[in-house]
């Protein structure tokens, strides 16, 4: 839901180059119009019963940003090169098993907003169920072993097919034995 | 994998996440005989579990204390991850000072955590199993229980003390504010299994999860 509610805030927006403090500005907005919303549907329950962690990118021709509240990760790459890439780490708490929601009450301490130049044409965007796969064990970039396949697939296939096969790697028992976790993943790549 | 739609992808566990657990083990002269036979074998089983599990293994970090002799506590096994783990064996000699142990475990891990902080390695909150079959004998072990209880709340270590038959719950009760299991029998095995089923869940836990352990079928309740 709250992803939702961010991707409606930014698809009001008319197309204009953004600042930082302006996606900074609708970000906290479509945040806070989300708590209020759940609030309002669900009287009888509490925010934390609706726990989730955020990762989005907002991005057109002239550059982007990646924001963050918690444990997701965010990698924007150029040309291919899955490492070193530009990567935004999951955040925790004092242990791995504690992170960030923006059901809490210091949300806005832990949304995160870095910029991400034109130059990147693709983008990957992963829940921390699919992280330790997904990133190299450095932290600066992509694992080639698994991203450069399931890129190039997506690519190469139609929408329904792409989604079909992503739902099937993410699920793979090898990916359950590394996180039981769930695990999403979302690509995206701009045409030139 | 010729299993899915996409073929040559591979997975790594590319995640230096860590799982810290200590065991403060009773090596006192109670133990002698029948108790540390099965708490060893124990021990071995665990080393072997923990093995059997490939992320287990890389994330599980295992370090053994021993409370015996003279009033002392003495590190069996420094940390190491559980793919090196050998089980050591624990001789069963002297009092029971799980104060100074339980002391020392908390030290250790203190000390583990500022290593990982350092290196940039995430780790889950650590695990202490106390297991003992008798009751502190060293001075000062009520301070060090306030300070096992006081850890806890500050949600800086998960602990268990497990008493063995004949032991005295009132004082390891103290030692956490969950209060103490009791082991049925000498049933070790069903124990160190247990333990390495419960790391294995641990270790691929996720942030806000309500991790759900297997059960205990190892403990009776204390009447």
């Amino acid at each position: 839901m709250v992803s939702q509610c961010v991707v409606d805030a930014f698809v009001e927006i008319v197309a204009a180059p953004l600042q930082e403090s302006d996606v900074r500005r609708i970000a906290e907005q479509a945040v806070e119009t989300c708590r209020a919303q759940l609030l309002q549907a669900y009287p009888d329950a509490k925010l934390a019963d609706f726990h989730a962690t955020l990762a989005a990118v907002v991005m057109d021709d002239s550059g982007g940003f990646i924001l963050q509240i918690g444990d997701g990760m965010a990698a924007a790459v150029q040309e291919r090169q899955w490492a070193p890439c530009l990567l935004c780490l999951p955040e925790n708490g004092e242990y791995a098993e504690e992170t960030f929601f923006f059901t809490q009450d210091r949300w806005r301490e832990h949304l995160r907003i870095t910029p991400v130049p034109s130059e990147y044409d693709e983008l990957i965007l992963v829940t921390d169920g699919a992280y330790s796969f997904t990133a190299k064990p450095a932290a600066n970039g992509l694992d080639r072993d698994f991203i450069a396949p399931v890129c190039a697939f997506l690519e190469q296939n139609e929408e329904e097919r792409g989604v079909v096969a992503l739902k099937q790697i993410l699920d793979h028992a090898n990916a359950r034995r590394i996180s039981g976790d769930d695990k999403t993943l979302l690509w995206a790549r701009r045409k030139r | 994998m010729s299993d899915t739609l996409i073929p040559d992808v591979v997975f790594n566990d590319n995640n230096s996440q860590r799982t810290p657990c200590v065991l403060v083990l009773d090596g006192s002269s109670s133990m002698f005989g029948e108790p540390i036979r099965q708490l060893n074998e124990g021990l071995r089983l665990l080393e072997q579990a923990l093995k059997e599990d490939a992320s287990t293994a890389m994330r599980v970090q295992l370090l053994v204390i021993r409370a015996g002799n003279h009033d002392q506590a003495e590190v069996l096994t420094d940390w190491v991850d559980a793919m090196d783990f050998n089980a050591p064996e624990v001789f069963a000699n002297g009092t029971t000072p799980l104060g100074a142990a339980m002391n020392l475990a908390l030290d250790k891990i203190e000390d583990q955590k500022a290593a990982y902080d350092a290196n940039g390695i995430s780790s889950t909150r650590p695990w202490i199993i106390l297991i003992s079959d008798g009751a502190p004998t060293d001075f000062d072990w009520e301070s060090v229980a306030d300070r096992c209880r006081h850890a806890e709340q500050n949600r800086k270590v998960v602990i268990f003390p497990i008493g063995v038959e004949g032991a005295t719950f009132e004082t390891l009760n103290q030692f956490s504010n969950k209060g103490a299991k009791k082991l049925k029998g000498l049933q070790f095995r069903e124990l160190f299994v247990w333990l390495s089923r419960s790391m294995a869940t641990v270790s691929v836990s996720s942030p806000g999860e309500k991790v759900q352990l297997p059960a205990t079928d190892w403990s009776e309740v204390e009447v």
